[in-house]
């Protein structure tokens, strides 16, 4: 089959890999229809996740035909639509248990500070992801989904990762009545916690970038109050300034890693590889929130450690939220939100390429080109 | 006796507040005025599938109930901090040449050292090395102009960062080739 392929950092190509087979009797082999790229993979495509190997095929977003399945999966059959959670979880485990899904301890031989997640390097338990023709999804008697009536195969891509995850990052923050809320970071996973946000009841949403055409996007979709952070000398002061210098009553860390806005930290994140990527988002969530407020890191980062305010976190008696997102418990009650057209995901899809282009996908995506906000890639067999 | 007098010492008059005023760059244009009109405002102030965070559970085991476990093929990195391997894993890209051997060594400790760690990143620029050496060996170079999709960001940039990119390559080269034809020159003065 027909596969992405991580080279190294920035690179990326497609190349025949064998087909996956079942390995478990709890697995299924789905032929993937479409697969997004994650503001996430740009820490792999970047090399900043550790145990990141040459060879492996990215992609946690994706949907697609059931093509075989293991004796032990009675909820699915060959032929049936589905959308796959990200996580690849048992459902029955200590942790998943308790609903957190994002946490299996069954699935990630690897590691046990992270859940296994499709095409995430060997930290994130050494799968393969869905830029591929096919894929083996582990545990397809829990985790994938039948795509619902009512839900276009756009929605349900973004609702297998991007729509859930800003929803739950909403939700993270603990939001009452009137709230402020703070994200920094308009790609996807900020756009659907703005809109989320309102769901949750907050008065004021605010969301901060370096992108104007993704301001521009979020400030009509969310909808949100806007400001590129290029324009302030002082972004921590700034915020405080807007808030009655109280600061938001929550801020949400959409950005993660790969961060813009401190050279200092792309120093040491990026040039140095002495911390994991550039944490100057969460620093500056940790600086603008207001004493006793909640901040959530909902971008992601790799294990190993960064460089953030411990001191100002341990002085404001800061709650600090973060996980990766159990998805399956957020979607029925997004199946609502989408039907019910209170949040439409497939909108923010802007770019489609073809599995073969790929390489140009990662590159329009990470480069910020042609005011990409969520690329698509469809294999060849997606129709066959 | 005025109330503001008191010798100077205190006052009941509040110093002037500093500016709240919001930058000319901010815009709040699509945002209603009442925060309630926003579409869909509230329909989950009380109805948020996260709460309570954790379910209730009687599993007390890490693993829970087990029935079938995955057999490895080839090797498998196994966190030291997990009871035993998982009955599932993931099968891609197992440990191969120099890298295999740190990556080896990396997952001798827990997940709360560097050591672990900084060799798996410093492991994984030792794979692409490796890579590279391998890809050609097998007639599967890599194309880094191709794999980085260099021609894309030429297309896509806008037309002033390209004439600086252009300019800085033309740059380059100049400055290479007038390099050559110095060092030669220097070479015909020697002869």
């Amino acid at each position: 089959m027909r596969a992405m392929t991580y080279r190294g950092p920035f690179r990326v190509r497609v190349e025949d890999k064998p087909e996956p087979e079942i390995l478990h009797p709890n697995d299924a082999i789905v032929r993937v229809t479409r697969a997004a790229i994650c503001g996430s993979d740009i820490h792999l495509y970047h090399g900043l996740m550790p145990d990141l190997r040459i060879g492996t095929t990215f992609g946690h977003e994706f949907i697609g035909v059931v093509e075989e399945v293991g004796p032990n999966v009675d909820n699915l059959k060959t032929g049936d639509k589905v959308l796959v959670p990200f996580n690849i979880c048992c459902g029955t485990c200590y942790f998943c248990s308790r609903g957190l899904y994002g946490n299996c301890h069954n699935t990630n031989a690897n590691a046990t500070a992270a859940g296994a997640i499709y095409g995430y390097s060997h930290t994130c338990g050494g799968y393969d992801g869905g830029q591929a023709e096919y894929v083996r999804v582990p545990f397809a008697n829990f985790g994938p989904e039948k795509i619902p009536e009512g839900i276009s195969d756009d929605d349900a891509l973004m609702l297998t990762d991007a729509c859930p995850t800003g929803y739950h990052a909403a939700q993270m923050a603990d939001i009452n009545e009137g709230d402020t809320v703070l994200i920094f970071g308009a790609g996807p996973v900020g756009i659907f916690a703005a809109r989320s946000a309102w769901l949750m009841g907050a008065g004021r949403v605010i969301v901060t970038d370096h992108l104007d055409y993704r301001l521009d996007f979020v400030s009509r979709y969310g909808p949100a109050e806007v400001i590129n952070f290029t324009h302030l000398k002082d972004p921590i002061l700034y915020f405080k300034k807007i808030t009655e210098y109280i600061g938001a009553d929550a801020a949400i860390d959409a950005v993660g890693a790969d961060a813009s806005g401190s050279i200092y930290q792309s120093l040491l994140g990026f040039k140095l590889k002495a911390q994991a990527g550039n944490a100057v988002a969460l620093h500056w969530a940790i600086n603008s929130v207001r004493k006793g407020g909640t901040v959530v890191v909902i971008g992601a980062y790799g294990p190993p450690m960064n460089l953030i305010p411990l001191g100002s976190l341990f002085n404001k008696g800061l709650t600090v939220r973060g996980n990766q997102c159990p998805v399956k418990r957020q979607l029925p009650r997004l199946y609502e939100h989408v039907r019910n057209g209170l949040i439409k995901p497939g909108e923010i899809i802007t770019h489609r390429f073809p599995l073969e282009d790929i390489a140009e996908g990662y590159r329009v995506f990470t480069s910020k080109l042609d005011n990409c906000i969520k690329p698509v890639v469809i294999p060849d067999r997606a129709a066959a | 006796m005025h109330e503001n007098d008191h010798d100077g010492r205190w006052t009941t008059e509040a110093p002037p507040m500093r500016d709240t005023s919001l930058n000319p760059h901010h815009s709040t244009e699509n945002v209603p005025g009442d925060y309630r009109q926003v579409r869909g405002w509230g329909v989950d102030l009380h109805h948020r599938p996260m709460f309570p965070r954790e379910l209730k559970s009687d599993v007390t085991t890490a693993r829970g109930e087990v029935r079938d476990w995955q057999v490895p093929q080839e090797k498998i990195h196994n966190s030291i901090e997990h009871p035993n391997l998982t009955p599932v894993f993931g099968t891609s890209c197992p440990p191969k040449g120099l890298s295999g051997k740190m990556r080896d060594y990396a997952y001798r400790y827990s997940e709360g050292t560097n050591r672990h760690w900084m060799t798996l990143l410093f492991a994984d620029r030792v794979d692409m090395l490796e890579s590279l050496v391998t890809g050609v060996l097998t007639g599967k170079p890599d194309n880094w102009p191709a794999e980085k999709a260099w021609g894309t960001r030429l297309r896509e940039v806008d037309p002033a960062r390209r004439v600086r990119f252009m300019a800085a390559g033309a740059a380059i080269v100049g400055a290479a080739a007038l390099a050559v034809m110095v060092s030669r020159a220097m070479a015909d003065w020697d002869d």
